[in-house]
């Protein structure tokens, strides 16, 4: 029984760490992106399918209400190009978002 | 490129033509579903789109969304969802509240509601029957080599197998043999007969997209056959499975397996895909030391090919695929004088075809042309008995569904079928010169009604009649049968069924364990019909935790009483099994909880427990069934990290200890099995374009120490026994897989 709980929990704890990890040794950057053709929840898929497994991307936010994805990566391993590159390799033709530029300056 | 740039500028356009439209005034709406049964159903997450443009929304989860209107001309706004056909309206300027009503395609061929990408497995909330669906996001949860080993998370389904010898898996529902559930691949019957006995493996798990389980009674649509409950398999479909999926398996027991598909869009209406399996489990172990092989050395080879044509007058599906599996088991010394051995060896081919053909738009009234053949051939032997079988096999059911009235409110489906069972059957045991001839045609011709009473969302009634003839029994049998369901609160559900069910009884090959035994096996002539009510009630409250966490509970209690039944005794004498028919009672309760929560995001608790008794009359009085697991208790913890990348899941289930026969209980000294936990853990990496998967089952190794019952001198001792079987007698297993998808342009 011992054996058992110490494996459930090891696994867990691993399951934590793995995520805690990716967080400490990178530069985080974030770019919220206009991204047109998206429509409804199948495309919301297909962008949280693809996006999120490419070099470098930490976090994917599809809000369909805007048609603006918001992508977190690692500033060291990608950049905003290749980012906009992978989604109209998808498909969904992208680009920064003008409000989140507009608020920058 | 160019032609891409030429699109982007498009996009560019319209998305700026979409800004300038913000400024006009919003229009709410919303989104119902009606899925195969009739049933309506808000639909989430479906979209919506103003006609040649792309200005668009999405509803949320409740099928709710609000859309900017384009300009102050009437203008056509479509809402669509994959696998539903799409419906436009005419939105005019004054307009404020639409409705739109998208309908499942191929409502009629496929009955079941599948939502394939969601938890790993749910009650569904529109079946008018209990439904348990488990999706292939459930079946990645473990090892699910097999159908049979994807029950591991369900207290609905226990597995087990029937003997130390044959490796047969045996599934359990509402504590009763598997052969009183009908197994259906994509609605239509499977695996029936003689096929049904080694079934389970026959269907590898990779190749499937979702199972759903129902209890109880099932609609008189397939047949007057699922008394205790029906299992419905859906395979990947044609139309929406990747282009290439690979899936490679090993284990520390030595097993191997590799499971290939590919599908193939040759146009917007011809899909096909190829399924390919072949396995092997190249070792034999004696992990308890009893001198027998724990489970067969086995090899399977598998492979099928299914075809979809859906245009809007006509879908049809069409598909056939063959089979054939050896096994070797009995004493792991097979070249010592006087082993005992066994081969088996099962060939299977079978082929189908439905044909759908709407009649109107929304399908709500079709035909429906369904037809399938089987041929299925079982050569065995165990020690110095031999099995041999050969089944050929045809089905033909049609189907008319249509409304009554034009608000859709009373629909029924009506239709015939036709079965023609054709076996051949020789079973000889050469120690006692004792044989068995089962040679028959069974042809059953039958017709059938379906009345659903759809007065609002909330409520369904089914209610179905078919009569049949039998051409074996010479005997006519009706089968009425109702199911129930009512939405009474928000989100409170109470479904009642009550309805009779048959089955025509397949002496050895329902009963494979008893060929691994020494004893005589002494049959009755004229084994009647199987004949059996089964009543039922659950009530399912889901619950909201936080904003997008779900949670349910549900109870289930269902109640099964045969008035004829073909009933293998066991214990009338330690010298033979005696089947006959029953006299007196037989009959099982069943009572069961499931409870469901995600306490954080992406981390799910789900715990089931079930109880069950069943008892029948035989030669000792009316005794508790020997060997049926009196519970099932389980919990799964399933956490995964955004996106999936990485899946952690954990099981922990207790099994019930059993009743033991008479003979077992004084070879071992217990009366009873004892109860045992099994643990089951996986980790899945998720990459782009494949999964790693590493898991392990049985972690704490609990085996069966003590599996047969005078296992010196198996070939001539009378009293040798391999059938009494109620754990594991496989310990901890390590299994290693990938999962590689190659994903096509969309």
């Amino acid at each position: 029984m011992k054996k058992i709980l110490i494996i459930a929990l090891s696994l867990l704890t691993l399951a934590f760490t793995a995520n805690a990890q990716d967080k400490k040794n990178s530069k985080i950057s974030e770019v919220k992106l206009d991204v047109s053709n998206m429509h409804g929840d199948h495309c919301k898929q297909r962008i949280e399918k693809n996006i999120p497994f490419e070099k470098g991307i930490k976090d994917v936010e599809v809000n369909l209400k805007d048609n603006t994805v918001t992508v977190k990566y690692d500033n060291t391993k990608t950049d905003v190009e290749k980012i906009i590159e992978r989604f109209e390799k998808l498909g969904y033709p992208a680009g920064v978002s003008k409000s989140a530029e507009a608020k920058k300056e | 490129m160019k032609k891409i740039k030429y699109i982007f500028i498009i996009f560019v356009f319209f998305a700026l033509y979409g800004q300038k439209a913000q400024a006009q005034k919003n229009i709410t709406g919303k989104i119902f579903a009606i899925d195969g049964k009739g049933n309506k159903s808000p639909l989430g997450f479906a979209s919506v789109v103003w006609e040649n443009t792309y200005t668009g929304a999405s509803a949320d989860e409740n099928g709710n969304f609000v859309i900017k209107k384009l300009g102050d001309e009437n203008a056509n706004l479509i809402a669509s969802f994959i696998g539903f056909t799409s419906d436009t309206l005419e939105i005019t300027a004054q307009a404020e509240e639409v409705e739109f009503v998208l309908y499942e395609i191929s409502q009629l061929l496929s009955e079941a509601n599948v939502i394939a990408h969601q938890k790993g497995s749910y009650i569904s909330k529109l079946s008018p029957i209990m439904t348990e669906v488990i999706t292939q996001k459930g079946l990645s949860k473990l090892a699910c080599c097999n159908l049979a080993e994807s029950f591991e998370n369900s207290a609905s389904v226990s597995v087990g197998y029937s003997d130390a010898v044959s490796g047969a898996r045996q599934i359990r529902m509402l504590g009763l043999a598997g052969t009183y559930v009908q197994m259906l691949d994509e609605n239509i019957p499977a695996l029936r007969g003689i096929a049904s006995t080694y079934g389970l493996s026959f269907t590898p798990g990779q190749w499937l997209e979702s199972i759903q389980v129902s209890k109880g009674t099932a609609s008189v649509l397939n047949g007057y056959e699922a008394i205790t409950g029906q299992i419905n398999v859906e395979h990947r479909k044609p139309d929406s499975s990747e282009p290439l999926f690979v899936n490679l398996y090993g284990d520390n027991d030595l097993r191997f397996e590799a499971n290939i598909t590919s599908a193939l869009k040759l146009n917007e209406k011809l899909s096909t895909i190829i399924f390919t399996h072949g396995s092997t489990d190249a070792k034999a172990h004696d992990y308890n030391s009893d001198g027998f092989v724990d489970s067969p050395q086995k090899k399977q080879i598998n492979a099928g090919n299914r075809w979809l044509y859906s245009a809007d007058k006509v879908i049809i599906h069409f598909g056939y695929r063959f089979l054939t599996e050896s096994r070797e088991s009995g004493q792991i010394h097979a070249d010592m004088p006087n082993a005992y051995v066994s081969n088996i060896r099962n060939r299977h081919f079978n082929t189908y075809a439905k044909i759908g053909i709407p009649f109107n738009e929304s399908g709500s009234r079709s035909l429906a042309l369904i037809a399938s053949y089987a041929y299925h051939r079982q050569n065995s032997f165990f020690g110095k008995k031999t099995y041999d079988a050969r089944q050929n096999s045809l089905l033909s059911n049609i189907l008319w569904q249509s409304a009554f009235d034009s608000a859709e409110k009373h629909r029924y489906t009506a239709g015939i079928t036709f079965s023609h069972d054709n076996y051949n059957e020789l079973f000889t045991d050469s120690k006692f010169a004792n044989s068995w001839i089962g040679d028959r045609v069974e042809n059953v011709s039958g017709a059938f009604v379906q009345y659903t009473l759809k007065p609002n969302e909330k409520f369904d009634l089914l209610a179905g009649l078919r009569i049949d003839r039998n051409s074996i029994y010479g005997e006519t049998f009706i089968t009425p049968r109702m199911h129930l369901r009512y939405n009474f609160a928000a989100n409170s559900t109470v479904r009642a069924s009550a309805g009779r069910g048959f089955y025509s009884p397949h002496i050895i090959s329902s009963n494979i364990g008893i060929l691994a035994t020494g004893r005589k096996i002494v049959t009755d002539e004229n084994i009647k019909m199987e004949k059996a009510w089964t009543l039922g009630a659950s009530f399912t409250q889901n619950f909201k935790v936080g904003e997008n966490q779900n949670g349910y509970v549900s109870f289930d209690y269902f109640h099964t009483d045969f008035q004829d039944q073909a009933v293998v005794d066991v214990e009338e004498s330690d010298e033979y099994i005696h089947i006959g028919n029953l006299n007196g009672k037989s009959y099982s309760d069943s009572y069961q909880t499931d409870f469901s929560i995600d306490p954080v995001e992406r981390f799910n608790v789900f715990a089931t427990f079930r109880y069950n008794r069943t008892k029948v009359d035989m030669s000792r009085g009316l005794v508790e069934k020997p060997l049926v697991d009196r519970f099932k208790a389980l919990v799964n913890l399933s956490y995964s990290t955004k996106f999936e990348k990485w899946r952690f899941d954990f099981t922990a289930q207790l099994n019930g200890g059993s009743r033991l026969p008479f003979y077992a209980a004084q070879a071992w000294n217990m009366t009873h099995s004892k109860s045992y936990m099994l643990f089951f853990a996986q980790i899945t990496k998720k990459y782009k374009s494949m999964d790693i998967y590493l898991g392990c089952e049985n972690i704490g190794n609990y085996m069966q120490k003590q599996a047969i019952i005078n296992a010196e001198n198996p070939l001539d001792d009378d009293k040798f026994d391999a059938s009494v079987i109620y754990a594991p007698l496989m310990g901890r297993k390590i299994y290693l897989g990938i999962r590689f998808r190659l994903q096509g342009a969309e």
